[in-house]
Formats: structure tokens, sequence, C-alpha cells
């Protein structure tokens, strides 16, 4: 804690490259982040090459095989089989994938519409703000579920609808977020200084402004993919997330309440799985933002 | 101050107009009507009997009749019938809305009296064992699906130990009344409060995390360290308080989460909340019930938002409201 | 803060003490239903949360009609007898029974009762029960215990027809049953009165002393809503509940504990793959039986019932009176064959895509379904992966509760948004007529109204002979099979789960009865 602050400063004056390598360096420091990191990379592959990876068709039954019950792992089957007799790492391979680009994409979503409306509101403020917050409380006040759950029952229950109706109705928080951190950021020395020399509105959002927005993006961004991927399994509880067969880690972990007393590796795989994307999401924005934030670098 | 207090308030009014109209349009849009809910799929029924209870629901009229004639109704403050079970929709909420907001509140507090503690000592201690002991702690925290959390603390609380109930909010053997009833309730209340705040302290204590970093990278903190003052009183005085100012922000944007999120939680320990109630009535078309818990749900988030902004303005003098 | 937080903590802590010991009252019986009823009307119940209180607090005349059992028996008509021309009904009431308010039950009841159901205001679903061709039957009040159903013409579903919970004329005060608050504070001649209905909590009734059949033996009847077979399962673990039917949750924790007795007794219900049969893929019979050939029907009721469904070898549920096993023919599971047989009816994979074609049209299907409904999503996988190895190009469609009914059940429009649906239905009773709309009716969901069929269903109603009947309703249950407008999968087998020191007998847990208590007055405690 003894550490000397610098003064916080939009980093525009520095070199790019030097930039880069302090953050690269200050990531690096993060060891959670750093193993967060790879994790995420290896997930990342498995989500592109699930389906040649995966040992069996995924959606492929076997009832002689299961007999109505889940099978433990076994040499041919390594994370056993469900109910059905699917293979359970396949589904699971596959089902990293699904998830990934349900959370992934709804949150680029919401994050382009969460930043945009945020800081164009704080920013211009008076009407532009009036109107633009007026939007996203309106899109607040309905309950987010409720209006997911009609969504999703007008749209039916495809891949594409899904995403596109959780990251319509998530972007609230992030604009909010971003809003309320501009207008503190407005009334700091360097934002007025820039206005004094006759910045353009958009230098000043773009240079001063974004750059001290990355923590506060980052941090909401990854909370928000876990919070995409658990929408998805949520609704799947209810029976309107990823329709059958494919899986999702959210179908998976919902059909293995069944099983909680009998059957272990029915909801430790997928929970275990879930719990590790969203964990190595956390450290990696933690990492990001404690290295890309100039204030916070010690 | 009070002039914007007003104003805001004001504002509010085309605001619930416009979130009814977006519902009202939702709902019509979305395939299937009430008339739907009077047939039991594992029995099937006769079309022209569901065509009779259309006429009779009222919904044969056209859209626009049909959202003049709620409007109308609301604004003298009918709240109108059920369509699905024909009963007033001021009963149907009325005898949800309190069980929903006694859990929902218990889980704010609970989360929030939890979540800043962890998030200060996390941001103090900021990279040492205890910030990342308390990191993937809360990590955890978020990463736990709900519903797996709160079946798995169902095995254990409720079925493997008997400590806690499984299901409802009261005892159905017994009457009980006064102090014992509410003993009763809170007993019941345990395992679902303890869930529904767990996600919230999992985030909540992040962005306490955060919010505090930041502000202690800000030049008046370090105006005050120069100062010579003590670094709790820098801490205690200073930080917190500015820290705290996003903190307002996420949890008044998390009560319409808490308290209409809580279906899961509500299914799994059959809880007689409102989100239950919620889900029905939108697998229901039940536009009257839709509506009234769209709009509640719209006045509370309207009213947390109007409170995060004062409390803002309260917290930090920089920022004001100008009453033009 | 601190002091705030500890004392949160104190509460929590408080709260969270183990065996804040609450008596037992052994008079006390917590039966599960899933939520809500949405009316407290016998009359317009038509969902099985609310037929589930429905059925302990009214009675019909007779029992063995739709909701009602699976054979006819008196009820509040003792018995009755047939004019010989078949026109008349004349039913001789009970003497000896009240209403739970104590005014006496007498004719006047059941006039005012059918007269609501045929007022069309009401729009009550058991209206075409009492019509004939469009036209009402006529009523006779001959004395207070004596009532005369009249007909145009014979008809012999009267019986069942009749089976229409009666409520008390003087609780009414005009025909409108609709909007009157009798629907939350019912009266009626069942075993149980009802007490109150805590919303989202529970509905408790409680004994009616002077019920005829005898006062039943458990004092308070709580049915409380606990949504989902798994939740029930753990409710009945924490001792919260005493008795439910769970058949969709694991077993193991109740199977050889002592303190849980398991009854298995075959429902009412039948699950099914349905066809629309005017879809051109599935039009041809031929392909729908190879279909069924390629179905793997018992690793379904391994996979979604654990074992307890009984493989279906007809198209009537067993309570038709005119069942009898291994009358048709029982498919067996034969992809092989199945194969063959759809390349007989022409279906080739002639562009090797993995896919059969047709006439250059590949064989795609749609199937349909009630996404929320766990059973449905339970089946669909297999469903999904049996026609797929037989080289058909599936896609699932779950969909929400509105827009299920309004595609699938309600749908009567010709063209249908799919090829096959997924279903389940029953509580038909011994009567096979009530099959008649949606077997012999082209704008139902299977869309299948084959002539002959509907001539034999028309010939069966008006026909008063059994054994001519039964010879009717045979050669339909012939018809369909060859037919098959719907895959019959399987009629599950409920299991009910109660506490061991409920003394129930097996007899009287009763598979049709949506509560799953036949006669609640018989069932007693011992402790």
């Amino acid at each position: 804690m003894t550490a000397v602050k610098l003064p916080a400063v939009a980093p525009a004056g520095l070199e790019l490259k030097q930039e880069r390598f302090r953050v690269w360096r200050a990531f690096k420091r993060h060891r959670l982040a750093l193993v967060s990191a790879i994790l995420l990379i290896i997930f990342c592959a498995i989500a592109i090459f699930a389906d040649r990876i995966a040992p069996f068709d995924p959606n492929a039954t076997n009832a002689a095989l299961a007999g109505g019950k889940p099978q433990p792992p076994s040499a041919e089957h390594w994370l056993g089989t469900d109910a059905y007799g699917r293979d359970y790492l396949s589904r699971t391979l596959v089902a990293i994938r699904i998830s990934l680009v349900v959370g992934l994409t709804a949150v680029v979503f919401q994050v382009v519409i969460g930043v945009g409306t945020g800081l164009l509101a704080g920013y211009f403020g008076g009407r532009t703000d009036n109107i633009l917050m007026r939007i996203t409380d309106t899109f607040l006040a309905v309950p987010g579920f409720m209006l997911l759950l009609m969504v999703a029952g007008i749209l039916g229950g495809t891949l594409p609808a899904l995403i596109l109706a959780i990251g319509a109705l998530t972007w609230m928080t992030v604009a909010r977020l971003v809003r309320a951190e501009v207008l503190s950021l407005k009334q700091r020395e360097f934002v007025t200084a820039a206005q004094c020399m006759g910045s353009s509105h958009w230098r000043i959002m773009g240079v001063y402004m974004l750059p001290n927005l990355v923590s506060i993006i980052v941090v909401a961004a990854t909370l928000s993919v876990p919070a995409a991927i658990l929408t998805e399994s949520a609704l799947s509880f209810l029976g309107l997330g990823v329709p059958p067969p494919n899986a999702s880690l959210g179908n998976m972990l919902s059909d293995a309440q069944q099983w909680i007393r009998s059957a272990w590796w029915i909801w430790v795989v997928p929970g275990v799985t879930i719990s590790l994307i969203v964990l190595a999401f956390n450290f990696v924005g933690d990492g990001l933002r404690d290295a890309l934030d100039p204030r916070t670098r010690s | 101050m009070s002039q914007y207090i007003i104003r805001r308030l004001v504002q509010a009014i085309p605001l619930l107009f416009a979130i009814s109209l977006l519902t009202f349009a939702i709902i019509e849009i979305a395939p299937g009507d009430a008339a739907q809910m009077y047939i039991d799929p594992e029995k099937g029924t006769d079309p022209a009997y569901i065509e009779q209870v259309r006429v009779s629901l009222g919904l044969d009229q056209p859209f626009y009749v049909r959202y003049i004639s709620w409007l109308g109704k609301t604004l003298t403050g009918d709240l109108g019938y059920s369509l699905r079970t024909r009963r007033p929709v001021s009963l149907e909420v009325g005898d949800r809305l309190p069980n929903t907001l006694i859990l929902g509140a218990s889980a704010l507090l609970l989360s929030f009296v939890l979540a800043i503690p962890i998030g200060v000592i996390s941001a103090v201690k900021r990279n040492t064992a205890v910030d990342y002991g308390l990191s993937i702690l809360a990590l955890v925290g978020i990463s736990i699906p709900i519903f797996w959390l709160a079946l798995l603390l169902l095995q254990v609380f409720s079925i493997q130990l008997g400590w806690l109930p499984a299901s409802g909010m009261r005892n159905m053997r017994q009457e009980l009344t006064g102090f014992a009833g509410v003993i009763d309730v809170a007993h019941h209340m345990v395992l679902p409060v303890l869930v529904l705040s767990f996600a919230q302290l999992a985030s909540w204590s992040r962005y306490q995390r955060s919010a505090l970093i930041d502000v202690l990278g800000q030049d008046y903190i370090r105006t005050a360290r120069s100062k010579g003052l003590a670094e709790r009183r820098v801490l205690t005085v200073h930080a917190l308080k500015n820290s705290l100012l996003p903190m307002i922000t996420v949890a008044a944007i998390s009560v319409p989460t808490i308290v209409m999120g809580a279906y899961i939680t509500e299914t799994i320990f059959s809880w007689p909340g409102i989100g239950r109630l919620g889900v029905t009535s939108v697998a229901g078309r039940d536009y009257p019930v839709i509506m009234a818990v769209t709009l509640l749900s719209a006045l509370l988030i309207i009213g947390s938002n109007l409170f995060a902004d004062i409390s803002y303005a309260w917290a930090d003098p920089r920022i004001r409201y100008d009453s033009r | 803060m601190r002091k705030a937080s500890l004392l949160f903590v104190l509460l929590i802590i408080l709260a969270a003490l183990p065996g804040i010991s609450l008596a037992q009252d052994s008079q006390t019986l917590v039966v599960a239903s899933t939520g809500d009823p949405q009316t407290l009307s016998g009359l317009l119940a038509n969902d099985g949360n609310s037929i589930g209180v429905t059925t302990f607090i009214f009675e019909p005349l007779v029992l063995g009609g739709e909701n009602w059992g699976d054979s006819i028996e008196p009820a509040l008509a003792e018995s009755w007898s047939v004019s010989d021309d078949g026109l008349e009904y004349t039913f001789n009431l009970r003497q000896d029974v009240t209403w739970h308010d104590g005014t006496p039950f007498t004719a006047a009841d059941v006039l005012f009762t059918f007269q609501a159901v045929l007022e069309e205001s009401n729009a009550i679903d058991w209206r075409s029960n009492l019509m004939q061709d469009g036209v009402p039957f006529g009523f006779e009040v001959v004395d207070d215990h004596t009532f005369k159903v009249i007909l145009n013409e014979p008809d012999a579903t009267v019986l069942t027809s009749v089976g229409i919970p009666i409520v008390p004329a003087h609780a009414f005060s005009s025909l409108n049953v609709v909007d009157v608050p009798f629907n939350t504070n019912p009266i009626g001649t069942g075993p149980y009165r009802f007490a109150e209905w805590n919303t989202g909590e529970n509905v408790v009734l409680e004994a009616n002393e002077s019920y005829w059949r005898g006062a039943p033996n458990i004092d308070r009847l709580v049915v409380r809503f606990v949504d989902g077979a798994e939740n029930q399962a753990n409710a009945l673990l924490a001792g919260e509940l005493d008795f439910a039917r769970i058949d969709g949750a694991d077993l193991s924790p109740f199977e050889n504990n002592p303190d849980f007795t398991i009854v298995r007794t075959p429902r009412d219900l039948m699950r099914y793959v349905g066809f629309n049969v005017l879809s051109p893929n599935v039009s041809d019979p031929a392909v729908r039986q190879a279909l069924m050939t390629g179905l793997d029907r018992q690793a379904i009721i391994n996979t979604v019932a654990a074992g307890n469904g009984l493989l279906a070898d007809s198209l009537f549920n067993r309570s038709v009176f005119v069942y009898e096993e291994g009358r048709n023919p029982q498919v067996a599971y034969d992809p092989a064959a199945a194969a063959q047989m759809l390349a007989d009816a022409g279906w080739t994979d002639s562009d090797g895509n993995g896919f059969l074609d047709k006439d250059g049209q590949e064989f795609t299907m749609k199937v349909a379904y009630l996404g929320s409904w766990a059973l449905m999503q339970a089946i669909a996988p297999l469903v999904y992966d049996n026609f797929r190895a037989l080289g058909v190009n599936v896609e699932l469609v779950p969909l929400d509760q509105a827009a299920a009914n309004e595609q699938i059940y309600n749908n009567t429009a010709v063209e249908k948004p799919y090829d096959a649906m997924l279903g389940g239905w029953g509580l038909f009773g011994p009567e096979p007529d009530h099959y008649r709309n949606y077997l012999a009716n082209e704008t139902s969901f299977f869309a299948y109204a084959n002539p002959e069929v509907v001539a034999l269903f028309q010939e069966g109603r008006s026909t008063t002979d059994l054994d001519a009947r039964r010879a009717i309703y045979e050669q339909i249950d012939s018809l369909l099979w060859s037919d098959l407008p719907f895959i019959p999968i399987f009629q599950p087998i409920g299991v009910y789960v109660f506490r061991s020191d409920l003394n129930l007998d097996e007899a009287q847990v009763n598979g049709t009865f949506l509560t799953g208590l036949k006669f609640p007055a018989l069932a007693a405690f011992t402790n």
C-alpha cells in the first residue's frame, strides 16, 4: 500500500508500444489471470474444434447401454453417459461451444449498446441524457426475466433468438455504470483542460474518457459473460433455453437436477465446467483491469 | 433539490405510459392468448369451447380497444380481473407481493451488509493472500448457477441435516400465530435468502473492491495522505464514502433483479411470491396480471433510481442537479 | 454498520436453529399439487391443479365420466333406469345428502347445474356433453329426489356425459356462474369442504362430518403447492408433505426406506407422438407404421419414466371398456424393418446426404411440443435420435404454453405449422366416445378424419346394445391401430409415495384421480 500512485492522467501522451508492453508486464504479474487466460484459450480451442475432438455423436442415444440411468465413467465413455446413453464428454465439449457462443455474443451486443448509450448520455447531459436515460429506464423498469420470457415466446426457442434476447435486455446496467463514471470524469481536471484546449467532443470521449472507462467496462463485461451463460441456464430450467437435442451447459445442468443424489458426474461435470469458464473470465477481467487502469498501476 | 425530485416524479408518468404500451404490445405480438390457458394439454379441449372462452374474456376485441379499456380502468385504480383465475388482479398480486418483498429485502440487506466489508478488505489488502482468498470465494460465488446452489444447500441442510425447511414459508400442519409465527417464517426464509443473496454478494463485493481501488487512486486521497492524515481516517472518511457511490447505483438497479429474478429460488423453495406469478402469467398471456406486475416493478425501479441519484448528490458534492 | 450486520447475523442464526419444535398434528394430511388452482368451482375447473382440489369438494351424479375414474358407479344418484325406447333416463337421487352449508341436496340443484352448463355465456367445457347434434338434452324435475334426462335419439354415452360436478342452486342468484364469489368460496357435497385458500401456498380443506359415505378420518387436508416432482420429493424427505405422486423424480431415497411406502398404479393417460396426417411426408399410413417400428418405445419408458409405463398396443387407453390387451398385434422396435418399410413406401437416400428423400423432397419433420412440460422435453431427444437414425431430418420445436396451445392444441386451421407433435392426454374414463373429438375430427391436432372411423363413431354413439357397441369400437380400435394418426408410446404408471405410518390401502390410491386419493374418507392415520 505504500506504492506511489501516479497522478490520474489520460494515457494519451504515452507511447503506444511502451504502453502495450507495460500492460502485458502488469498483466503477467497477475498469476491467476495468466493461468485463466490460458484456460480460456483452451476453452475457446475446445469450442472451435468441438465436433472434431468429440469421440461420439453428442446427440446419439444408446438406450441399451444406459437402461434409463446415467452410466458412470468408463474406458469407452470417459465422463460416462447421461440417462439417454449419450456420451457425456462429447456433449460437454459441444456444450462449451454453445455456451461460449451465447455468452460472448450476447455480451458484445450488450457492451456496444450499453457503452454507447452511457457515454453519450453522461457526456452530453441535458436533453440527450434525458432521452437516453428514459429509454434505459424503460428497459430497466420492465422486469427483465419476464420480458425475456415474452421475447423468447415470440421469437421461438432458437439460438440466435436467445442471444438477441439476452443481449438486448441486459445492456442497461453497463449504460448506467458508464454514465455514472462519465458524470464523475467530466468534472476531472484533464477533461476540463481538454475542453478548454478546444478538443472535439468525439476526441474527448474517445481519447480522454474511453480509456478511463475501460476498467469499469471490463469489470461489467466479465461479470456479464457468466450472467448471460447463467441466464441461458435459467431459461433451460423453464424449457426455453437452447432447444434439444443440442447440449448447452445450462440445459445439461438443468437436466442434472434429477440425479443430484445418485449420479455425481451428471451434475459435477457441467457445474465445474461452467464455474471454470466463469472463474477464468473473472480473473482475466481482473488482471486486465489492474493492468489497463493507469491510476492503479504501481 | 426538491424541484429536481418533483421533476423526476413528473417524468415518471410518461415513462410508465411507455412501459405499459411496450409490454402490452409485446404480449400482443407473442403467439397465443389467455384463452389458451383453459386447455389442459393432458386432456384436450374442444376448439369451439375455446372460441366461447375467448369471447367471454373479451379477447375477440382488437388490440387498441383492449389497451384503452385497460388503461382507462387502471387510471381509476381498477386493475381488473386475471384472465386465468378470474380473480381480481389486486388480490392475485396483493397476496404475493409482501412475500416477495420480505424475501428480496432480506436478501438485499444481507448482501449489502456482507459485500461492503468484503470488498473493502479486498481493496485495502490488494494483491495479498487475503485479497486472493476473498476474490476466489466471491468469484466461486458468482460462478455457481443459482439453482445448483439451491439444490445443494437443500440436500445438505434440509434433507441430510434436517435443520431447515425445504419448502414454503410456513408450517402447514399447524396454524402458528404471534412470535412463533414470525420465527416460523424466518426459519423458512433462511435458505432462500442465503441463495438469493449469494449471487449479489459475489458481484457486489467485486464492484466495491473496484470502486474503492479507483477512489484510492484519486488526487484528493493523495492530498489527504500528504496532509498526514491517518490511513484509517483517509479510508473511512474520504475513500469509503466516495466508493459507495457506484455501489448505490449497483444496489439500486439490482432491486428489480432481486425482486423479480427470484423466480427460480421461489420455485425450488415453493415460496409463494410474485416471481412465480409473473412467469405463469407470461406463459398464459394473462395480460391484466402481467401489466400489474410490470408496472409495480417499474414503480420500484423508478423509485430506486431516484433514490440512487439523490444519494449521488449527497455523497459527491461535485455532482449537482440543476433545476433549470 | 458493524452493529447492524451483527444484529442481522444473529437473526439469521436464531432462525436457523434446528428443531424449533412444532407439535405434530396427526389429523392433518398434506398432499401435493403443482400450483394454485385457477378456480375452486367444479364447473369451471379444467386444469390439473383445479381438478385436484375440486374432486374433494364436488361430486357428479354418476362416476366414470371424464375425470371421474374408470368405472361407472353410483354417486349422488343411487340408481337409474332407462326407458324402453332409450330416450328417457331417470335418476334416483340420494336422500341423505346435504350441502356443506347444511341445505339438503335436491333435484333442483341438478337442474340448475345442467342449465348453467348449457348457458352459452358461461363458456363451460362440459356444454357439449349435454347436447346431441347441437340440440340440448331435455330435463325434468319429477320430485325432490327424481331427475329425468330426455333425449331426442338414443345415446349410449349419457351416463358418462352427465358426470358433471353438481353445484348448489341456492348459492347462485342467476345462471351466471363465472364472475361470482362462489368460485373462491365453493360449497359442495364431497367428503371435504373448503376452508381457506392461501394464494401461492395451499388450499386447506376440512372433513365433511356429515358426508354420506361416512365422515373422513382425516380432519384437515392441506393441498400444498410444490412445483416439480424433484421439489415434491425433497419436501417429502423433509417431512413437509405426506403424500405425493413423483413419477419424474429420482426414487432411490424412497426405495428400501421404511419411512415411506411406494405404490404404483396405472394412470388413465397416454403419451404419444402425434402426426399432422395432412402433412405430405407423413400422410401415408405405411410411413407412420414404419416410424412406430423404428421408435424404441420401451427405451422411452425406461428413460423418462424409470420403467414405470405400460407399452401401448391401442390408441385407446386401457380404461376404455373395449380395451383388451393383445388384441392388436404389438409392434416391436426394429430399426432395420422400419428402414425397409420406408424404402417400400418410396423413401430412399438417393443423394447420399444421410437423409431420406422421395421425388426430390427430403424427409423433414418438424416436431412441436410444449417446452415447459418436462416430460415432453425428456421424450424429445429419443424421438429425435430414433427418427434421425432412420434418415428423417428432425427439427424439435419447443414452444411456450400459450404458443403451444395456439399452434397445436387449439389450432383448428387445416394448415398446421408442424409435421408431428409430442403430447399426452387422458382421464377419458371407460367411454370411447370421448375420443371422437380428436380421432374423428379434421380440425383436431392430428387433422385426422378417416370417413370410415367417423361413421363408426357416429354409429357407436347411437347404439345402445352393449355387444353391438363393443363390436363397433373394436372395429374402430383396429382401424386406428393400422391408420395410426398418432404413435401411442405408453400409459404411465403413477408412482405415489407416502409416509408409511399413513394407513393407506393401496386400492385407495387411484391413478385416474388427479389427487391420487380415491375416497379420502376412507384413508386413515394410525398414530
